[in-house]
This record gives structure tokens, C-alpha cells and sequence, in this order.
């Protein structure tokens, strides 16, 4: 039932006690809150109702997997390699050790693991391995295995277009241009008007575009290039290099009047990014190409202050980056930022913020988002660590509230007070349910509804009060829970303080690499600033030339 | 299950385009002429790699602690004799969207829950809610369930169900199930003691 549920093609209903609790677990998981599933996973499993058998080992082993528990994962995998003569179980294990040796950089070792899965996969993992395959960049003849799935697979899935996109950029690296420009059309074909129009595929159509431009003029045909280039949006995170390849693409084939437009509107955004910057000194040079020299002059003037703006936000950036809470601000909204489809096209204004232009490349790296993952997870951790810090006041209360509660004497004394009550409220019921009786019939119906309502009350008391009377003595909470409350929270404290000391280590490291970053990034303003100013410099020492040259050709007024 | 699903991979066909335009000489680009390399030094990856192995320690030490929190606060709040969850589960979700609900235990509203699109998913692929967890004494109660969502066609769909049951010694459970009438094309809610 584990498999058919996990798979998602046929949920359901809970059989049993055991099913209905592991459907907690799932409830996280499907939500892709893989702690919190693991914790209902552990308590289940303490409170003796979990599931058994190799398909809740093998749940088990990728839910520790997404949760970046790779070591245990990896045991859980192996254990079922060693024992299981299941194909579904073997197949399931192989892909997520394989998918474990990816996240660690293994190549060669997620390669061997992909290539132990055999005959047929499950269905919930088919495209997932694909994809994981093209990343790991198998071989020639899995190239075609992955064509003829999709080739022939029906339904949708947000991975298909990106498994198609990849794909199509390992077939250029194996020379099958034909096969690689198909996929590259397909992806490219994806339109806001699809009806499930996202703006990560809007932006991967953007990016098939791009690349079926970039193989054109590989093929020498500039024009099918320009085809290409002029249906990528100008807007979208995509379309500052999409208008740079233009720009570039028009002035190889002289067309600099068509260059132009294009880089006037990319100059127009922020100078934090690389393409803005590199556009700058480009239109300036394209109107020195057509002779238009008081344009190229405005044109490197404004460059050269542009360059100073973007040395002067360069600066600010790493004063923000000094901050205390920026690392975790960054963090916990990455994908906020990377989703903010305004950032590209105007100033940066909150603190973190100023931080995404100058960082896209370096986000994009595989080792810098793992270090971002493993900060995000420890952010998510110390949170989890000060709220339960803030619970054990309350613990602590209900534990020592025990102590000052009421004696034995004193609650039975309660209850005998409650009892008295309870029969002399009795008592009137009775006396009332006599005295609507005289009443005439419409009146006797109008008060029956209230009447069962008290009579239920009544009754529901006078069974607690019975259950109070017949205990001997009242629930006292064991001895023990004292101690285990106090030996979990000094735990809990010391993995506070362990968490702490990680995440000061690992934003040390990030603030390194930002800076690192950041460095290239001055290097590059500043390499454009020079050659704006030298070019500037050049064309004032032309117009001084020619300024000397007309007035020595001038006739002398003697 | 992949943590980081769409990986895009780096087009180096970039390189080609800069480095053949022959036209302009005094400009240079530096922005798509270089092959794209892995940002993080070797230094660095190594000491994320290191300090990964002793996260990984870390983050399950945590999941045993919060395993070890929950299991002291339930005892502490909610002892096994009185104890009584509700659970509410989904079975496909053809003809209801569900968007929010709210429980009644012994006519007294306990709680209500409005649901994300996230949430609404990941029920309808088998997961199951624990909706609310309290205390009840031995005896007879009542559960009362308010369902809002849309119906079939889409048209706003309220209903409720409700049921009366003995509560016995130890912990007990009852689940909210809503699920698909095929022949009525109509959707069912149903309440369950276990």
C-alpha cells in the first residue's frame, strides 16, 4: 500500500490504526517538510504503531535523503541492496543512491548506481531519474533511452520541459545537433498563454531560444540566429543576455541601427549586472562605428558615471553583507529573491536585496547552494531549538503546578460539593419537565429541544462526576517526567549552542565567497570604467586634433 | 525527491559567439565569453563538505530530540488515559475541493483549519492531517464536522456530519474522511472511531 501511496497514483483510505498514522508522516513528506517527517516517523516508531516491511525502509531512507541525511540514508539503501530480492525495491534503492552521490559530488559513483537500476522503473521515479541521469551526463545510448521516454510518455510534469532542456545540451556536447535543436524547439515553444503559464518555464523557453541563436550562429546562419533572438521577452530574469547576444548578433551582421534599441534598454537597468555593465561601453563603441562621435562621447561620459555608481553600490553591498542578520535574511527568502521578477529592471532598496544582482552567477553554483542549503537547514533547526527553549518554562510550570495542586482531601470534598449540586439540579429538571407537561402541545414542543439539551447535559456531568467518585485516587504524573524533562532541555541547549557555532562557521565561509565574488565583480567595473575613459579620453584627443587641424588650415587674418 | 529538481546545465556554446565577433575591436565582453566555472574554491567546498558531515550529526541528534520533546509535552499535556486525537483524511478529492473545516467536540467549536494549496495536495495524495489532539473524559460525546470547499461544477459546497460516541479508557481517534461517490458523483464526508 506504502509504494501505491508514495507513487501517488491511487491513494487510499487508511486500513488500519498503523495506516492512518503513517498518513501523518506522509502529510509532511508530500509537503516536502522533510523534518517534521522525520519527527512523526521517530514518534510513531517510539509509540510501537509504525508500519514495517522494505518499502517503509525504503520511505524512510529518501525521506532522510531529502533531509540531507545522506550517510544514514546510504546505510538504510545498502542494508536493503544486501537483503531485498525485490526488482521495485532494488530499483528504488539504486536511484536514490545514485541521487546521494549527487548531492555529495560523486559523480562517477551516482553514474555506477544509475546504471544497477533494471528492466522497469517505478512510474513516480521514471522522470526523476531521467533527469538525474542527464545531470550525471551518461553515456550516448542513454541519451536515446531518454529521447524515446520522451518520445513517448504521456502526462504532464514541471520537470519534462527542464529534462528536455537538458537533454538537448548534452546531445549538442555528443555532436546529435538535429535531435538537440527538436528539444530546444519544443522547450522554446512554452508561452505565458500555456495554461499553467510559470515564470521559471517562461524563463527556460527564454533560455531554449537563446541556445537554438547560439547554435545558429555556431552554424554560420546569423539571420535563423536573429529569428530566434527577437522572440525572447525583453523582461524576465533571462533577458539581459538575451538582449547582449542581440546586440552582439546585430553588429556581426553590421546591422547596428537594429543593435542599438536593444542596448539602450539594457543599459537602462542596473548597473550590478554583468550584462548592463558590459552594454554600456557596447553602445558607446557602436555609435564610434557609425562615425556618430558626439553620441559615442554622451554615451562614454554617461558609462564612465555609471561605472562609478556601480563601484559605489559594490560598496554598500559589502557593508550589508557585514551585517549580523543578512546571511539569514538572504537565506530564508531566497527564493523570494530569486523569484522577484522586479529586481532586474530597477534599484535595489532593502538590504539583501542589494546583494541578488551582484550574486546571480555565483547562485548558480552548486557548491555555493549547497552551503546556502546547509545554512537554510541550520536557520530552520535554531528555530525549532528556541521555540522548544521557550516551552520548557512551561514545563516546568506544569510540573511544579502539580506539586502545589490540590490534595486528595480537597478534591474529594470538590466532587461532594459537585454532587450536592449536580442532584439538586437534577431535581429541577424533573420539576420542570413536569411543569411543561401541563402545558399545552405547542408549548410543550417549544421548550422539548431545550429541555434534551440539559437533560444531555445534565446527564453528560453526572457521568464525569460518577467516573471522579470511583476513582480512589487522583492522576498524579510519574516521578520521572521531572528528570526526563530536565535531561532533554539541557540536551536541547547544548544542541542550541552546537547549531550556533555551525552557522557561525558556515556564514563566515559564505561571507568569504560573497566577498570573493565581489572582488571580480570591482575588477570587471572597473576594467569597463578604464576603457570608457580611454575611449573618452581618445575622443576628446580627436576633437582637439581636428579643432588644431581646421585651424591651421584656417587663412592667416594678416 | 530530488532536493534541487531543475538544475539547468551550463550552455558553453556561449564561449563560441563572443570570442568569433570579429567587428569591434576595442570592446571586449567579459560577461559571456567565459566558460562558466563552479564560483566556490576548492578550499571552500572541502570545509563546506567537512563541516556537511557534522551537520548531518547534528540534524539527527535534533529529529531524536524533538522525538524525545513531543513525546514529554503529550504526556505531560495529554495522558494516555484522556487522550483523543482527530485525524482527517482525503480520499481523491474528485468533486470537493476542500478549503477549510472546523470541529465541534461537544457542541464547543476547538478548531478550524483553512487549507493551502500545498496542504490540499499533499491529502489528496494519501496524506493524512492530525487536526487537533485534547483530552476527553470517559462517556459519551459528540463530534460535529463543517466542511467548506467547492463542490462538483465548482459551485461553493458547505456540509457537515457529526456523531456521538462513548469515549473509553486509553487513547482513542476519530478520523474526518471525506471522500468520492463515484455513482452519485458526489462527494461523501464520514466520521470514523477508531
Amino acid at each position: 500500500m506504502l509504494l501505491t501511496i508514495m507513487s501517488g497514483i491511487s491513494p487510499t483510505q487508511a486500513r488500519s490504526l498503523k495506516e492512518l498514522e503513517f498518513g501523518v508522516i506522509l502529510y509532511d513528506y508530500f509537503q516536502q517538510d522533510y523534518f517534521s517527517a522525520l519527527v512523526e516517523y521517530e514518534y510513531i516508531l517510539a509509540s510501537e504503531n509504525l508500519l514495517e516491511g522494505e518499502a517503509v525502509e525504503v520511505f524512510k531512507g529518501g525521506m532522510m535523503l531529502s533531509y540531507g541525511l545522506a550517510d544514514d540514508s546510504e546505510r538504510i539503501f545498502d542494508e536493503l541492496l544486501a537483503d531485498s530480492a525485490d526488482d521495485e525495491i532494488r530499483n528504488r534503492a539504486w536511484y536514490y543512491l545514485a541521487q546521494m552521490y549527487y548531492q555529495r559530488s560523486e559523480l562517477t559513483k551516482a553514474n555506477a548506481s544509475l546504471h544497477k537500476v533494471r528492466g522497469t522503473l517505478p512510474k513516480d521515479i521514471q522522470l526523476q531519474y531521467h533527469y538525474l541521469s542527464m545531470l550525471i551526463n551518461m553515456n550516448r545510448e542513454h541519451l536515446d533511452i531518454v529521447q524515446n521516454y520522451l518520445d513517448t510518455s504521456s502526462g504532464k510534469s514541471e520537470l519534462k520541459p527542464f529534462l528536455a532542456f537538458n537533454l538537448a545540451i548534452n546531445q549538442i556536447k555528443a555532436g546529435d545537433l538535429k535531435h538537440a535543436r527538436d528539444n530546444l524547439k519544443q522547450v522554446a515553444n512554452y508561452s505565458d498563454r500555456s495554461p499553467d503559464g510559470k515564470e521559471e518555464l517562461l524563463v527556460l523557453a527564454d533560455r531554449a531560444r537563446h541556445a537554438l541563436a547560439l547554435l545558429a550562429i555556431e552554424q554560420g546562419s546569423l539571420p535563423e540566429a536573429w529569428e530566434h533572438l527577437q522572440t525572447i521577452r525583453t523582461t524576465g530574469l533571462y533577458s539581459n543576455r538575451a538582449l547582449l547576444t542581440y546586440g552582439w548578433n546585430a553588429i556581426e551582421m553590421k546591422q547596428y541601427d537594429e543593435a542599438i534599441p536593444a542596448l539602450v534598454i539594457l543599459a537602462e537597468r542596473s548597473i550590478t549586472l554583468p550584462e548592463v555593465q558590459e552594454a554600456k561601453v557596447l553602445l558607446a563603441h557602436i555609435h564610434e562605428l557609425q562615425g556618430d562621435k558626439r553620441d559615442a562621447l554622451k554615451e562614454y561620459i554617461s558609462a564612465v558615471q555609471a561605472y562609478e555608481l556601480g563601484v559605489a553600490l559594490l560598496k554598500e553591498t559589502r557593508i550589508s553583507i557585514a551585517k549580523k542578520d543578512i546571511p539569514e535574511e538572504f537565506v530564508s527568502n531566497l527564493k523570494a529573491v530569486m523569484n522577484d521578477s522586479d529586481w532586474y529592471g530597477t534599484q535595489p532598496s532593502v538590504d539583501y536585496d542589494n546583494l541578488t544582482p551582484f550574486l546571480l552567477d555565483l547562485l548558480s553554483s552548486h557548491s555555493f547552494q549547497e552551503s546556502l542549503r546547509e545554512l537554510g537547514d541550520l536557520y530552520a533547526i535554531r528555530k525549532n531549538l528556541r521555540y522548544w527553549d521557550a516551552q520548557r518554562a512551561q514545563h516546568e510550570l506544569i510540573l511544579d503546578n502539580e506539586v502545589l495542586s490540590m490534595s486528595t482531601k480537597q478534591i474529594v470534598n470538590e466532587i461532594n460539593t459537585s454532587a450536592v449540586l449536580y442532584d439538586k439540579y437534577y431535581d429541577q429538571s424533573l420539576e420542570l419537565k413536569l411543569h411543561i407537561q401541563t402545558l399545552g402541545l405547542s408549548n410543550q414542543k417549544r421548550f422539548e429541544s431545550i429541555l434534551k439539551m440539559t437533560s444531555d447535559t445534565l446527564s453528560s456531568a453526572g457521568g464525569s462526576l460518577q467516573l471522579l467518585a470511583d476513582e480512589k485516587t487522583p492522576y498524579v504524573q510519574p516521578a520521572k517526567y521531572r528528570d526526563d524533562v530536565i535531561r532533554v532541555h539541557i540536551l536541547a541547549s547544548k544542541a542550541l549552542e552546537r547549531t550556533n557555532r555551525y552557522i557561525q562557521l558556515l556564514e563566515k565561509m559564505v561571507r568569504n565567497v560573497v566577498s570573493r565574488e565581489l572582488d571580480q565583480q570591482e575588477d570587471r567595473i572597473k576594467y569597463y570604467e578604464a576603457q570608457a575613459r580611454l575611449a573618452k579620453a581618445r575622443l576628446y584627443d580627436e576633437a582637439v586634433s581636428t579643432l588644431q587641424v581646421s585651424d591651421n588650415h584656417q587663412p592667416s587674418a594678416e | 525527491m530530488l532536493r534541487n529538481c531543475k538544475v539547468i546545465e551550463v550552455f558553453v556554446l556561449a564561449v563560441v559567439l563572443i570570442s568569433s565577433s570579429g567587428p569591434v575591436n576595442s570592446v571586449e565582453s567579459k560577461t559571456i565569453d567565459t566558460a562558466p566555472s563552479d564560483k566556490v574554491d576548492a578550499k571552500s567546498t572541502e570545509f563546506v563538505k567537512k563541516v556537511s558531515k557534522e551537520i548531518q550529526s547534528l540534524k539527527k541528534n535534533v529529529v531524536t530530540l524533538n522525538k524525545d520533546l513531543r513525546m514529554i509535552e503529550e504526556a505531560l499535556l495529554f495522558p494516555s488515559s484522556t487522550k483523543y486525537t482527530v485525524f482527517l483524511s482525503l480520499d481523491s478529492g474528485q468533486f470537493f475541493t476542500l478549503e477549510s473545516v472546523k470541529l465541534k467536540i461537544d457542541r464547543k467549536l476547538v478548531t478550524s483549519h483553512v487549507y493551502s494549496n500545498r496542504q490540499r495536495n499533499a491529502l489528496s495524495r494519501g496524506g493524512i492531517q492530525k487536526l487537533y489532539v485534547t483530552n476527553l473524559s470517559e462517556g459519551k460525546h459528540s463530534a460535529t464536522a463543517f466542511f467548506t470547499g467547492l463542490g462538483p461544477n465548482g459551485r461553493p459546497y458547505k456540509r457537515a456530519t457529526t456523531t456521538e460516541f462513548e469515549k473509553g479508557r486509553g487513547s482513542q481517534f476519530l478520523e474526518l474522511a471525506v471522500s468520492d461517490d463515484e455513482s452519485a458523483k458526489e462527494p461523501v464526508f464520514a466520521v470514523k472511531q477508531w
